[in-house]
């Protein structure tokens, strides 16, 4: 038979198993007593082995059944688990990752693990009283693997789910995204052409479009754990390593994102927990000279806000000194004592994402690349999101990104200014207001008006595009308020031309050196149009 | 395996006969309908729907320094593995086997990858990956 066809398949489930496997240990790790955690770290063993097995794939076979062994006797009481237990099981899981990949890369060499084995053997710590397990423990152990072997066997997905490769998931949503833009055009020439028939079907087009668009996107929503799961073991070893003591709390596991958002948001998160224990948690002595518990938290948490994702990164370190970050930009020629003057708390904690301004020991090393706070703001905004950081001297510091949901197909607002069209994503505008000029006054060097009492600068957007602003027409003008930087401005456009649902192209090489660009978009008309990335707008 | 010579696209801009390997340009069109770029240098004419992809135009005499392109020239679009993009020309001449190239010399213009001297006279054949790293640069903001 050939086996080949279900290789991906086998691939992609040792990697869920494995990081089960991984965040199982480290549960274990904080409560060893866990009877359910244990047996489903044995259930995870002997799955992959299951599969490693009817694969042919005689090593992994071997590796998985002799960690499934050590995990029958932790399991049966022959063993306890100390912290040497959850050290030899997270370097089994390496190991049979390491093979995984090996897999994957179609590399056929053998990797060694004999040494392991000898250690996993040799692993034998007294057991607590000396006791042996009575032989009614033993009758009810065995009664509890049948039961954990039988729910093994129906594998992490059972019931009316399939695997779908994540390529078709791309040409599912690029297919709805081009049938958009068909749509409009088919609404241009029904304007253009008229009938009250055409407009029915396209009306209900509209609907079944709607629907197709909705499902889609389900399809391509994966939860939050699928990215952090991982940081569960990468905060241990990390904690370990600085001699710290850590507790990593994640909340919101379940909540889905688009997975193209997901799988780039891996490495910011990964850069921001990493920061957080190197450089915000203090080691366990600092913390009591604090009046702290020694241990140390992180908690990760998702959470939906209408159709974004709020993902909040926050510690119980020492935090951050606005003025020293200010000090710091000053000395590194980032920005002048002048500006600085004029930078409010949170403009200042932001200082941390300028390029530049984070130190080689910063910056962390994730896949092989040099990734520091720099690169996760500008992926964040890359992805159409926002980053804001807050900190309180001794009590510690919170990272919120606040990201879209999907960043295939968005609702877009069309405004002109001085004959330019242009998009701008709806879940970036505050506000849409239209103003007098008289409601306008000066604050410094810059005109603002009062919203809710609160000045908002405004900005011609004709000046921020570099065009020849067209002359007042009359005494209103529109604004679109929304955020930059973390604060809040106005932006002065021409006109509104029509709110629209676009699928977003990618610009591509060169275009994608322009910052300032989120994308582009194809109109009804054949009409190119680019969608304005308005935090790096400036 | 075969030892065929790449084929080649020869075009015009002002003066100048300019090649580029025909595997590179996934199309050649008579100049389009573009919109307007935000932010982009005078030598980007603007963008274009190509087969419902964002497709910048080059205006590749002006980006070379030597006046405007051609109200009636044709573009280049180049595979989309290289980049969104299509090169702007006067005119398009033919396409010939890479055999026909009787000599090659080095340019000192890195943008000229080689002088390709033909039976009719010289060719500037066109480095594509320093032309796009030029026209990033250009693009930069």
């Amino acid at each position: 038979m050939d086996m080949s066809q279900y290789r991906e398949l086998f691939i992609s489930e040792s990697r869920e198993y494995l990081r089960a496997f991984n965040e199982l240990v480290v549960a274990l790790e904080n409560d060893a007593e866990d009877r359910e955690k244990i047996d489903s770290l044995f259930r995870t063993a002997h799955s992959i082995k299951g599969m490693a097995a009817s694969m042919g794939y005689v090593e992994i076979t071997d590796l998985a059944h002799k960690i499934e062994d050590f995990m029958d006797k932790l399991r049966k009481g022959l063993l306890l688990f100390e912290p040497v237990a959850a050290d030899l099981l997270l370097e089994g899981a390496d190991l049979l990752e390491s093979m995984v990949g090996d897999v994957d890369a179609g590399v056929s060499g053998s990797r060694e693990f004999y040494h392991f084995l000898q250690r996993l053997g040799d692993y034998a710590p007294p057991l607590k009283n000396g006791d042996t397990p009575t032989a009614d423990a033993k009758v009810k152990e065995a009664g509890r693997e049948k039961t954990a072997e039988e729910r093994s066997e129906k594998g992490p997905e059972s019931g009316k789910s399939i695997r779908v490769k994540t390529e078709v998931l791309d040409n599912l949503i690029n297919i709805t995204g081009e049938l958009i833009t068909n749509k409009h055009r088919l609404m241009t020439i029904g304007r253009e052409t008229g009938g009250d028939r055409l407009e029915k079907a396209l009306y209900e087009l509209s609907l079944l479009l709607r629907g197709l668009h909705d499902e889609v996107l389900n399809v391509r929503l994966m939860p939050f754990s699928s990215i952090a799961d991982r940081f569960t073991r990468i905060v241990r070893d990390l904690a370990r390593t600085e001699g710290k003591e850590v507790t990593l709390e994640i909340v919101g596991k379940e909540i889905e994102v688009d997975r193209g958002i997901l799988e780039e948001l891996a490495d910011p998160l990964l850069h921001i927990i990493r920061n957080a224990v190197d450089h915000g948690l203090e080691t366990p002595p600092e913390r009591q000279v604090a009046g702290k518990q020694p241990q140390g938290n992180i908690r990760l948490s998702a959470l939906r806000e209408k159709d974004c994702v709020v993902i909040t990164i926050e510690d119980d370190g020492k935090g951050m000194v606005p003025s020293r970050l200010v000090a710091t930009a000053i000395e590194k020629g980032i920005m002048t004592s002048e500006k600085a003057r004029h930078l409010s708390t949170r403009e200042a904690l932001l200082l941390v994402c300028s390029p530049g301004f984070s130190t080689a020991r910063e910056v962390t090393d994730v896949s092989g690349r040099g990734v520091g706070m720099d690169i996760v703001r500008s992926t964040i905004r890359t992805l159409g999101g926002t980053l804001a950081i807050d900190s309180a001297v001794g009590k510690g510091t919170s990272i919120t990104l606040k990201l879209p949901l999907t960043i295939a197909i968005i609702d877009v607002l069309m405004v002109s200014s001085a004959n330019l069209t242009f998009a701008v994503p709806v879940r970036a505008i505050l506000r849409i207001m239209e103003i007098g000029r008289h409601e306008i006054s000066t604050d410094g060097k810059n005109r603002v008006f009062f919203l809710n009492e609160e000045p908002i600068p405004l900005l011609s957007m004709s000046k921020i595009l570099g065009i020849v602003a067209l002359p007042p027409r009359d005494k209103i003008i529109t604004l679109l308020v929304t955020e930059v930087r973390g604060r809040k401005v106005a932006l002065v456009v021409d006109r509104i031309v029509g709110h629209q649902e676009v699928f977003v192209k990618p610009v591509g090489r060169p275009l994608d050196r322009m910052k300032g660009l989120a994308g582009g978009a194809i109109m009804g008309n054949g009409e190119v149009i680019f969608i304005l990335d308005v935090a790096n707008l400036l | 395996m075969s030892n065929e010579r790449p084929r080649l696209l020869l075009f015009a801009v002002r003066e100048n006969r300019y090649a580029l390997d025909l595997q590179d340009v996934a199309e050649v069109r008579c100049l389009p309908l573009t919109f307007p770029i935000p932010w982009a240098p005078s030598c980007i004419k603007g963008a274009m729907n190509f087969h419902g992809r964002v497709v910048a135009v080059l205006d590749l005499a002006m980006f070379l320094n030597v006046g405007a392109m051609a109200a009636d020239g044709s573009i280049l679009v180049l595979h989309r593995g290289l980049a969104n993009l299509a090169v702007g020309v006067d005119s398009v001449g033919s396409i010939i086997p890479g055999e026909y190239v009787l000599e090659e010399d080095d340019s000192n213009d890195p943008i000229i990858e080689k002088l390709l001297v033909m039976a009719d006279g010289e060719v500037k054949k066109l480095a594509v990956e320093i032309l796009l790293k030029r026209v990033g640069e250009a693009m930069y903001r």
